[in-house]
C-alpha cells in the first residue's frame, strides 16, 4: 500500500533530527568519558561518520521499494507470514523504545525538578502528550517537528552560557588522542544509544519525493551530520568544564554544568534547560509512538487513532511496570543492543535477501 | 470529537504537577549563611543563620526581620541539618545559602565530605561562596553582631568585593569540586579572621589547599593578588602599593591594566618552569609626580620589577613548601608534556617542579595628571 503524503528534504531532516536528539544528549559525555576519556569527542565524530554509512545502507534497502514503508516491503521480501512476523518485532521494538524513553524522562524529571511528585503522575502526563500528538497525520507531525526545531537551537544557546564560568579549561582536552585507538573505538560504542533514531528512516523514507535519486538522501545525511556536530560540541564543553575524576561521578554532566552558571537574573539554568529538553524529548517519543501505531494499524487493519490509544496503553503498562527500577543504566545497554539489531542487522539481512532473490517493487507513480 | 477533546483537556488539568513540589516561603526557614566545624571526636557541627520574616497581623502587615543562629551536631553534614530541623519551627531549608564558612579543623580534613551533600541535592545552590576561617566557624558566626547579620549577605558581599579587587579567587562550591577531583591542580579559598584590634571580621588573604585539605598556610592579600596575576585571572582592579627608595622614600600605588604571561617548561634534573609576567600598569598614587620624565619612568620600572620579582620568588617558595599547585602546572604537564608527567606523577608531584618567576613592570599611564 503506497503512502500518499510526500515530504521534502528539509522536512526529512527535521523528522530525523527531532527523533535522534533526545535522551542521549544529557548523559552522553558521561558515557563517552567512561571508555574514551577526554577523547570522547573523537569517538562521537567517528560514530557520526559510521552512521552516515548506516544511513546509506538503509537507503539502498528503501530505494528498492519506493513509497513503501518497512511494514509493507517486509512482506514483499519475506512473504506474508514472515513479513508480518518482522513487522510485529518492529512494532514491539518501537514501543519498547517509547517506554524506555518514558522511564528515563520520568527518572530525570523526578530527580532534578520534582522530587516530591509521584512518578506515575508524570507518566500519565506524558501519555496525554503522546495520544494528543500522535493522533494527527504525518503532515501535522512534520509541521510540529519543524517548528520545534527552534528549541534545539535554543538548547544550544543555553549551553553557550556555560562559557561564562571562568573555570573551564581547554587543557582537559589535551593531549589529543592519548587514550589510544582501542579506547576511542570502545567509546564509539557508548555513543550509539545517542544516535538512536536513525532507524526511523526505514519508514519515513517512504514519504520522500523521488526516492531513487541520491539527492533523496540529502536530508538524512545532513541530519546525521547536524546531530554529530551537536554531540561533539556537547562532549567537548562537558570535558572542558569538569575535571576527569569529577565527570565520572556526574551522570548528567550537561545539566550539572548549567547548574553552576549564575547569570544575574537567573540562578538555575538547568531547570530552564530541562523544560526545553522536555519538548525535544517529547518529539522523540512522539516519533516512535507514531511509527509504532502506524505499524499496528497496518497489521491489524484498524484506524490510526485506535492504534495510537492501543500503543499508548501498552507503553503505559510497560513503563509503570519498570519505572521503579534504579538500574536504568542497564536498560540503556538493552536499548543499545535492540537498536543495533533493528537499525542495522535486520535491515542488512533484508537487503541481502532482497538482492539475492531480486525483490523489488515497481514504481507506482511519481508525482510531478 | 470536540467534546472528547474537551474532556481530555480537563482531565489533563488534574495531572498538572507542582502541587507535590511546592515549597512555600512561609513554611520554610531559609538559610543565608552556614558554617561547618569538626570537633576532636570527629563529630560535625553546623552553625547556620536563619532569617525569619515576621508579618505581624496587629500592625497591618508590617514586616520585621530577625535572624537567629542555630547549630546542630552529627556524624555527617546531613545529620547536622536534620538536628537543626528538629530545633527550629518550620522546615529547615539549606537550599538558598550563599556563603559557606569552613572552620580550621574541618578544612584541614577532607573538605569533600562537607560539600558532598551540596553536590548531591538538586535544590541546593552550588554557587555559594566558600571561605576558610582561622578559628572555628561557629565562633566567627557568633561574632557577627545583630547589625551585621541583618545585612544577610554580609560575608557574601565581603567576598564579592574582594574578588573584584583581585584579592581572592572567584570560586564557588561547584568550582572547588572540579579542583578537588583534579590530580593536576590545587586551589585556594578566601581566608577570614576576626581582627584582634578592631574586633571585626576581615579577609586575611587566601588559604592554600593541597588535594582536598587545607595546608594550614595562608597567603597574604598581596601575595594572593600576585598569584592571581600569575594565573592570568585579573579581575576588575588590581592595586599594589610599593615603597620606592629612589629618588626619595615614597609609596607608589599602581593598578594593573594588562597582564601577559609566558610559561616555558624544561626538563632538567627537576622540571623547571620559567614563568615570566609582564604587567602594564597605571600609576594611581605617587606624590612625587614628574611621570613625564623618561628616565624617571625607566627607573621606576626597574625598581618595581625588582621588588615584585622578589615577592614572586618568596611566593613560589611558599607554594613549594606546601606543595600547593595552584597554577595547575600538573595539568599543564598532563596536557602538553605527558612524557614528563609520567615520570613525576603521584600525590606529591609538585616536589619535582621548580618555578622561576620573573616579573617585568611597565608603566603605561599616570591618570590625568603627570
Amino acid at each position: 500500500m503506497m503512502v500518499k503524503t510526500r515530504i521534502n528534504q528539509s522536512e526529512l531532516f527535521f523528522l530525523l533530527v527531532q527523533t535522534m536528539v533526545g535522551i542521549g544528549i544529557l548523559s552522553l559525555p558521561f558515557h563517552t568519558y567512561k571508555s574514551a576519556q577526554h577523547d570522547g569527542w573523537i569517538a562521537v565524530l567517528i560514530s557520526g561518520f559510521a552512521f552516515q554509512l548506516v544511513i546509506l545502507l538503509l537507503w539502498l534497502l528503501c530505494k528498492r521499494f519506493p513509497h513503501l514503508t518497512l511494514f509493507d516491503f517486509s512482506k514483499i521480501i519475506l512473504g506474508r507470514t514472515f513479513g508480518n512476523f518482522i513487522n510485529i518485532l518492529y512494532i514491539v521494538y518501537l514501543l519498547i523504545i517509547v517506554s524506555y524513553t518514558f522511564i528515563v524522562i520520568d527518572d530525570i524529571f523526578v530527580r532534578w525538578i520534582f522530587p516530591g511528585t509521584p512518578k506515575i503522575v508524570l507518566l500519565f502526563l506524558g501519555m496525554v502528550v503522546l495520544i494528543y500528538g500522535c493522533i494527527g497525520s504525518i503532515r501535522s507531525m512534520v509541521y510540529l517537528f519543524s517548528f520545534l526545531f527552534i528549541f534545539i537551537l535554543f538548547l544550544f544557546f543555553i549551553t553557550l552560557l556555560t562559557f561564562q564560568d571562568p573555570h573551564f579549561d581547554f587543557r582537559y582536552l589535551f593531549p589529543i588522542g592519548s587514550s589510544g585507538v582501542w579506547k576511542i573505538l570502545k567509546g564509539m560504542r557508548e555513543t550509539f544509544p545517542a544516535f538512536t533514531g536513525y532507524e526511523t528512516l526505514l519508514i519515513y523514507f517512504a514519504f520522500v519525493k523521488h526516492p531513487k535519486s541520491f539527492s533523496a538522501m540529502k536530508g538524512a545525511l545532513f541530519a546525521i551530520f547536524f546531530v554529530t556536530v551537536l554531540y561533539t560540541y556537547i562532549v567537548i564543553i562537558a570535558t572542558i568544564m569538569f575535571s576527569p575524576a569529577e565527570i565520572k561521578i556526574i551522570p548528567e554532566p550537561v545539566l550539572y554544568m548549567l547548574r553552576t552558571i549564575d547569570i544575574h537574573v537567573l540562578q538555575r539554568l538547568d531547570l530552564i534547560f530541562l523544560s526545553i529538553w522536555g519538548i525535544i524529548i517529547a518529539t522523540t517519543f512522539l516519533s516512535y509512538a507514531y511509527l509504532g501505531s502506524m505499524g499496528i494499524s497496518k497489521l491489524l487493519c484498524v484506524k490510526h487513532s485506535i492504534a495510537v490509544i492501543f500503543s499508548s496503553a501498552v507503553v503505559l503498562i510497560v513503563s509503570i511496570t519498570f519505572h521503579y527500577y534504579i538500574e536504568i543504566i542497564n536498560f540503556r545497554k538493552w536499548a543499545e543492543i535492540l537498536n543495533l539489531t533493528f537499525g542495522i542487522l535486520i535491515p542488512a539481512l533484508l537487503l541481502l535477501i532482497a538482492i539475492i532473490f531480486k525483490r523489488e517493487a515497481s514504481y507506482g507513480y511519481e508525482e510531478k | 470529537m470536540k467534546k472528547s477533546k474537551l474532556v481530555l483537556l480537563l482531565l489533563s488539568l488534574t495531572l498538572l504537577t507542582g502541587c507535590w513540589d511546592e515549597r512555600l516561603l512561609k513554611d520554610v526557614r531559609t538559610v543565608y549563611l552556614s558554617g561547618f566545624d569538626l570537633d576532636e571526636k570527629g563529630e560535625y557541627l553546623t552553625t547556620v543563620v536563619i532569617r525569619n520574616l515576621n508579618i505581624s497581623k496587629s500592625s497591618r502587615g508590617e514586616m520585621s526581620i530577625t535572624n537567629e543562629v542555630v547549630s546542630g551536631k552529627g556524624k555527617n553534614i546531613r545529620e547536622t541539618s536534620l538536628k537543626i530541623d528538629q530545633s527550629v519551627p518550620g522546615i529547615f531549608d539549606p537550599a538558598k545559602g550563599r556563603t559557606v564558612i569552613l572552620g580550621n579543623d574541618i578544612a584541614k580534613a577532607d573538605i569533600f565530605n562537607v560539600l558532598d551533600s551540596f553536590y548531591r541535592d538538586p535544590r541546593i545552590n552550588v554557587n555559594s561562596k566558600v571561605a576558610v576561617t582561622s578559628g572555628s566557624a561557629n565562633k566567627l558566626i557568633q561574632h557577627l553582631s545583630e547589625k551585621e547579620m541583618e545585612k544577610a549577605e554580609y560575608f557574601f558581599e565581603m567576598i564579592k568585593s574582594s574578588e573584584v579587587m583581585t584579592e581572592i579567587p572567584s570560586v564557588t562550591a561547584e568550582t572547588i569540586c572540579t579542583y578537588m577531583l583534579d590530580e593536576g591542580k590545587d586551589f585556594f579559598l578566601p581566608y577570614l579572621e576576626i581582627d584582634e584590634v578592631d574586633q571585626t571580621v576581615k579577609v586575611k588573604g587566601t588559604a592554600l589547599f593541597h588535594d582536598r585539605s587545607f595546608t594550614g598556610e595562608y597567603l597574604s592579600v598581596d601575595e594572593s593578588k600576585l598569584l592571581l596575576l600569575f594565573m592570568d585571572k585579573k579581575s576588575r582592579k588590581t592595586i599594589f602599593t610599593h615603597i620606592i627608595e629612589q629618588p626619595t622614600d615614597t609609596a607608589l600605588s599602581y593598578d594593573v591594566k594588562r597582564v601577559s604571561r609566558d610559561l616555558k617548561i624544561r626538563k632538567r634534573d627537576k622540571v623547571s618552569v620559567d614563568l615570566s609576567l609582564q604587567l602594564d600598569v597605571e600609576v594611581v598614587d605617587f606624590p612625587e609626580d614628574h611621570l613625564n620624565n623618561q628616565k624617571m619612568i625607566k627607573d621606576l620600572n626597574r625598581q618595581l620589577s625588582r621588588q615584585v620579582s622578589k615577592n614572586a620568588e618568596a611566593l613560589f617558595k611558599k607554594l613549594a613548601n606546601h606543595q600547593s599547585d595552584i597554577l595547575g602546572l600538573g595539568r599543564e604537564l598532563i596536557a602538553y608534556h605527558p612524557s614528563i608527567w609520567k615520570e613525576i606523577k603521584g600525590k606529591n608531584y609538585y616536589e619535582n617542579i621548580e618555578v622561576n618567576p620573573k616579573v617585568k613592570i611597565n608603566i603605561i599611564g599616570s591618570g590625568i595628571t603627570l
